[in-house]
């Protein structure tokens, strides 16, 4: 039976899943480590988890930092975050080559950076009030989300396009709304839509990392 | 910029040195060479075959991709088609030796080469 993404199987994983292993500390920059275990001993499943919600949560935070400095035209802010939302890229990158290998690993950041760039046209038009740079960055956005669903169904039979990219297509909206309130100024909704925007990548991770774990069982345990 | 999908396929017919050249689904043969494109990448990424082999390009992936060759910043128009959809082939049949580059117009940072031997 195929693992079907949606909203009431996701709060009954959530509600499963324990969150209390000491592995949900361990930061993106452990992959080395996830990697040398993975040829001796499988990993367990939530440590996967954990891993996969803390780099997409990190990667909204550090976005959403990134499109408020870049509006509010801090640019040495703005660089500092760029560098860290793409340190975090590689970092998502690695934790998906380490599943799928290097060739995924590489075609997958390259993907990923792309939706970056468009959110950064995104920001842009809005700082500069082009409603046309605007529109475009919004469709290749929501194109992208197509694209991005496509990779993970290729690589992983239990997770569907559509239902991948209708999740993606979430975290682009919800991301946009941080933009539009930063740009705005309001700085409370900016944070509140951040927190939902944040929240929202588990919708992402969680499945990702059970399709992962079911496909790959002698790999990631329990 | 993207190059038009359309045009290229017109002029991709009238190129000499590909015998063949059509996205279609193919029955793979024996004689055939097959490059597998999945989870966006081409594998292989480098493929060796002697002049007149055919090459199949195979879609896996559920999204439109493409086989253009050239690199992005200078595409050669030698060959090329569309595989709009999980399972779609393009074939090609390449008899000049050399080195052929590819890449996928949708997504540009898919590379491939074909290397043509005697």
């Amino acid at each position: 039976m195929n693992f079907r993404i949606n909203r009431a199987a996701l709060l009954a994983a959530v509600t499963v899943v324990a969150t209390g292993n000491p592995s949900v500390a361990m930061g993106a920059r452990d992959t080395a480590h996830v990697h040398r275990s993975a040829a001796t001993a499988p990993i367990p499943a939530a440590e996967l988890r954990a891993k996969l919600n803390t780099l997409l949560q990190e990667h909204a935070y550090l976005a959403a930092g990134a499109t408020n400095a870049a509006l509010g035209g801090r640019q040495a802010e703005f660089q500092a975050a760029a560098g860290a939302l793409d340190a975090n890229s590689v970092d998502l990158s690695k934790a998906i080559g380490m599943v799928y290998g290097p060739g995924a690993e590489t075609a997958f950041l390259a993907l990923w950076r792309k939706h970056i760039g468009f959110f950064v046209d995104y920001a842009t038009g809005v700082a500069t009030k082009d409603k046309t740079k605007q529109e475009k960055a919004v469709n290749d956005l929501v194109g992208y989300t197509g694209d991005f669903g496509a990779f993970l169904a290729s690589a992983n039979p239990n997770l569907p396009k559509a239902a991948v990219a209708d999740l993606v297509k979430t975290h682009v909206l919800t991301l946009k709304d941080v933009v539009d309130a930063q740009a705005m100024g309001d700085q409370k909704k900016a944070y509140t839509a951040l927190r939902s925007a944040a929240g929202h990548m588990m919708m992402i991770a969680d499945p990702l990392a059970m399709a992962i774990a079911k496909q790959f069982p002698d790999r990631f345990a329990n | 910029m993207r190059t038009p999908l359309a045009l290229t396929a017109l002029v991709f017919a009238a190129i000499a040195d590909v015998s063949s050249g059509t996205a279609t689904h193919h029955v793979v043969n024996t004689r055939d060479a097959s490059i597998a494109i999945r989870t966006f990448q081409f594998s292989p990424d480098t493929l060796r075959v002697k002049s007149g082999t055919r090459v199949v390009w195979t879609n896996a992936d559920e999204i439109e991709h493409t086989i253009t060759s050239g690199v992005p910043a200078e595409p050669e128009l030698r060959f090329g088609g569309v595989v709009d959809t999980r399972g779609a082939t393009y074939a090609a049949t390449l008899e000049k030796p050399g080195t052929y580059a590819y890449f996928c117009d949708r997504h540009r940072f898919m590379h491939g080469t074909v290397i043509v031997t005697r």
